[in-house]
């Protein structure tokens, strides 16, 4: 019977869970810290639309993006309209189908949305979508 | 002795679970707050038009035209000019005039909105925002460069 000090080693034994857990956790905070999102969002105020559809966003999405003064946007970075074209032209050829965002201002002349949908519409983007107000926006 | 330490090694393993299950109901916690992280967005979705399109030569006759300007004023074509310019006249209201246009031509029949170039976003989206609730199917929009010209009754 004295082999039941045994149970002090099997007490000893859930030690390891704990710590793997809490390395677990470590690792995780770590991982989770280093992979904080580039920015894409731009410093507009989204137009109000009562026929919008409610969507998910994905991470693989392309933000397009357009301010009040007809500067445009790629991924959150200010490009030139011919950049904005050679950018989308190359991923339009490696997928047509990637979902596109569309951001601009709700005091954006026309013809500036009307330049980047050209575009989009130019290099055969199939999946667009215009964003729009919520009261969450770059929260 | 053989008692005691029954007693200890059974206490000491009841301890250890304890912060086990602290550790895993943290991690559920985290979980259950980065995964709010994901918000939903609105979005508007765009059908563009087939890129084969904008080489055909001739323009569209089925369309009607709805004019808008700068200051958000909606206009319906009143008819040509002598050197083909589509004339504008202006809408009281868009509701009633667009509820008369569907009954005539139907909801599936073609409208274009001509926008003057410097309307902002907002106006454009009202306005397909009340054609959409009027229940017109098919909306096409473009770019007027300069001023939408007035008919007769300017």
């Amino acid at each position: 019977m004295r082999i039941r000090s045994a149970s002090s080693d099997t007490a000893e034994v859930m030690m390891s869970p704990l710590i793997d857990a809490v390395f677990l956790l470590l690792i995780f905070f770590l991982v989770a810290t280093m992979l904080k999102k580039e920015k894409r969002d731009i410093d507009i105020i989204p137009p109000e639309s009562s026929s919008t559809v409610k969507l998910l966003p994905d991470d693989d999405m392309l933000v397009l993006g357009v301010n009040r003064e007809g500067d445009f946007f790629w991924q959150g970075v200010e490009v030139t309209l011919e950049e904005l074209h050679h950018r989308l032209r190359e991923v339009a050829i490696e997928n047509p189908h990637r979902r596109l965002r569309f951001d601009a201002d709700f005091m954006t002349p026309y013809v500036h949305v009307v330049k980047v949908l050209d575009l989009a519409q130019f290099n055969g983007m199939t999946n667009v979508g215009i964003r729009t107000y919520d009261a969450k926006y770059n929260r | 002795m053989r008692i005691q330490r029954k007693r200890n090694s059974a206490a000491e393993e009841a301890v250890m679970m304890s912060p086990l299950i602290d550790c895993v109901f943290l991690l559920l916690i985290f979980f259950l707050a980065t995964s709010q992280i994901k918000r939903w967005e609105r979005q508007i979705p765009v059908t563009l038009a087939d890129p084969s399109a904008s080489l055909s030569l001739e323009s569209r006759s089925d369309a009607y035209y709805l004019g808008v300007d700068e200051a958000g004023n909606i206009y319906h074509e009143s008819g040509k000019s002598s050197n083909g310019v589509t004339l504008f006249s202006p809408v009281e209201n868009l509701e009633v005039f667009l509820s008369e246009l569907i009954a005539e031509r139907g909801g599936s029949a073609p409208v274009e909105l001509v926008v003057e170039k410097e309307t902002p976003f907002q106006t454009v989206i009202d306005v397909l925002d009340t054609l959409q609730h009027q229940g017109l199917q098919e909306v096409r929009s473009r770019i007027r460069h300069g001023k939408i010209s007035r008919g007769d009754d300017a």
